[in-house]
């Protein structure tokens, strides 16, 4: 098992689908990341969790390249990412779920799926959408509906079925069930894993508040405290059993965080 | 009644030139939401371009109009890319953009004074021949720009309709960041938009120029025109601002009728006062959810 070590991101054993080593990011003059690394590998099914205003979303930005670190490398199969574009990265094989604003209200549902399989072949394109309706088969009556109109719920599934259009090998999901019912949100999560298992989906990074769902869903779980990683763990199932440990993370100020 | 048969005609021709204007500024207006004042330097830019390249180069009029044209969408896509572009990736606000929109706006303007004076330049000379069907009189030039403008402005809405790209375009407006994330070529959908945009007002601007001519401070009306119709007609529906475009100008034509020409700017911003006093998100806009 090869994981980052938390005070010095230099030492990555074997081989990882996504790294980001030393990471410094700031919104202006606020410094929100402070050398924050984090290694995803297939299979992992990551979750990411924090307090407010931890650097989760801003980190997962600066994966996909919305933001651009001040100091950091990331790699993405073996390959130096940091200088390309969204869109470069998008297109070559990274998922990336926004927590808001992730549908195009004014277009139906139909045009919203094809939105998101913009970058993908054209003979293609049909197979994919009919793979996607097969998963979320409500949307399938629902195609030529205004996506305005949508429930929240089924406005997440649009969004993440989007993201899928591309096939991506990795997903970035910041906090899928934000504002959904628990039901909903069991749902969004049973979509998630759905397509980890036909998708062709390698691995998932996930931002998420709601722990009782999504530990059950982890298996691997990294705490982000003050814009540092605080805390890796293999065994998140543990976290279910006594939700204490973990909440004494979100407790610590940044600079006792580092245990 | 007849009057007002031939008002209406007008209307029309009016109409289609006003469309031009309203889907030039709406793409903008729509899919960067900002106010691209400098949408009227292009418009005098592509009509003077065409001057110049026939009265200087001594090219013929059909080859000028096709330089002319392209000069005024190079003009319209390099305002972006060496001006704003620049600014939005340094995080400006749209308030940051409409200063140096106007700054082009009356860089150009002067420019163009500048080299060929404020008088009016004629692009076609003599009275254009014209046609009579029954009581109405419609002048040959008139007929071509009610043609061009109604063929352009039904051709690109056959490809906002039918087009994944354009769609994506037009989700700009709302979701940026959602376009990006999604892989679209962002930077290449802004060429995109400033190419056609610039399109538009260039060929608003030489169906107007070839039938009275321009001068170096027309840029301003045919900019508030187009923001008007868009305005009034909902900045969300593209048919809508080709509705604004149409009401815009068979009100000003009835008000020529009724008074003069003088009023034709009161019945302009007369109608952008009503719409934003009493239907802000205008006259045919759906009333949409909060959440959106």
């Amino acid at each position: 098992m090869c994981w980052v070590t938390r005070k010095c991101g230099k030492f990555i054993l074997g081989f990882s689908m996504l790294s980001a080593v030393n990471i410094d990011a700031s919104y202006g003059r606020k410094q929100v990341l402070f050398r924050a690394s984090i290694s995803i590998e297939e299979q992992d099914r990551l979750l990411l969790v924090g307090p407010n205003g931890a650097g989760k979303s801003t980190l997962l930005q600066v994966l996909v390249g919305l933001l651009v670190p001040s100091v950091g490398k990331i790699e993405f199969s073996g390959r130096n990412i940091s200088s390309w574009s969204t869109r470069k990265r998008i297109t070559s094989g990274i998922g990336y779920l926004l927590q808001s604003e992730n549908i195009v209200p004014g277009l139906s549902v139909r045009e919203n799926i094809l939105l998101g399989g913009y970058s993908i072949k054209r003979n293609v394109l049909a197979t994919r959408q009919a793979e996607i309706l097969d998963v979320f088969g409500f949307l399938k009556d629902k195609l030529d509906v205004r996506a305005g109109l949508l429930s929240g719920g089924e406005r997440q599934a649009l969004a993440i079925s989007m993201v899928l259009m591309q096939r991506p090998r990795l997903l970035l999901l910041d906090e899928p069930s934000a504002g959904l019912s628990p039901k909903a949100a069991s749902s969004v999560l049973e979509n998630i894993k759905h397509a980890q298992d036909v998708m062709g989906v390698k691995a998932v990074c996930m931002v998420e508040h709601n722990l009782k769902v999504s530990l059950k869903w982890a298996n691997k779980i990294v705490v982000l405290i003050g814009g540092k990683v605080a805390h890796v763990s293999d065994e998140p199932g543990i976290y279910l059993k006594q939700p204490q440990k973990l909440e004494k993370y979100f407790f610590k100020k940044a600079s006792e965080a580092e245990v | 009644m007849t009057l007002l048969l031939q008002l209406l005609v007008n209307g029309i021709v009016t109409a289609s030139l006003y469309s031009l204007l309203a889907v030039g500024f709406g793409l903008v207006y729509r899919s960067m939401r900002f106010f691209h004042i400098a949408f009227g330097a292009v418009y005098i830019l592509a009509s003077y371009a065409v001057i110049l390249m026939r009265d200087t180069f001594g090219f013929p009029l059909s080859v000028s109009i096709i330089i002319g044209l392209t000069i005024g969408v190079v003009g319209g896509v390099l305002m972006d890319r060496l001006v704003y572009l620049p600014l939005e990736k340094r995080s400006a606000g749209s308030g940051v953009l409409l200063v140096a929109s106007l700054g082009i706006y009356i860089l150009f303007v002067n420019l163009i004074a500048l080299i060929f004076g404020n008088e009016v330049k004629i692009l076609s000379a003599g009275i254009a021949p014209s046609y009579t069907f029954g009581p109405l009189i419609i002048s040959r030039m008139q007929t071509v720009q009610c043609l061009m403008g109604w063929l352009l402005v039904t051709v690109f809405w056959f490809i906002i309709r039918r087009n994944t790209f354009m769609k994506g375009v037009w989700a700009m407006g709302e979701k940026q960041r959602l376009v990006r994330v999604l892989g679209l070529p962002y930077e290449f959908m802004r060429v995109v938009v400033f190419a056609l945009s610039s399109l538009f007002a260039g060929a608003a601007s030489l169906l107007v120029a070839l039938d009275v001519g321009i001068d170096p401070h027309v840029g301003m009306q045919a900019l508030l025109t187009g923001a008007v119709a868009v305005i009034v007609g909902g900045v969300d529906l593209f048919w809508g601002w080709i509705a604004g475009a149409f009401l815009l100008a068979v009100l000003q034509s009835l008000a020529v009728w009724q008074f003069s020409a003088r009023w034709n700017d009161l019945v302009t911003f007369g109608i952008l006062i009503i719409t934003l006093l009493f239907r802000p998100q205008g006259l045919f806009a759906p009333i949409r959810r909060r959440e959106e």
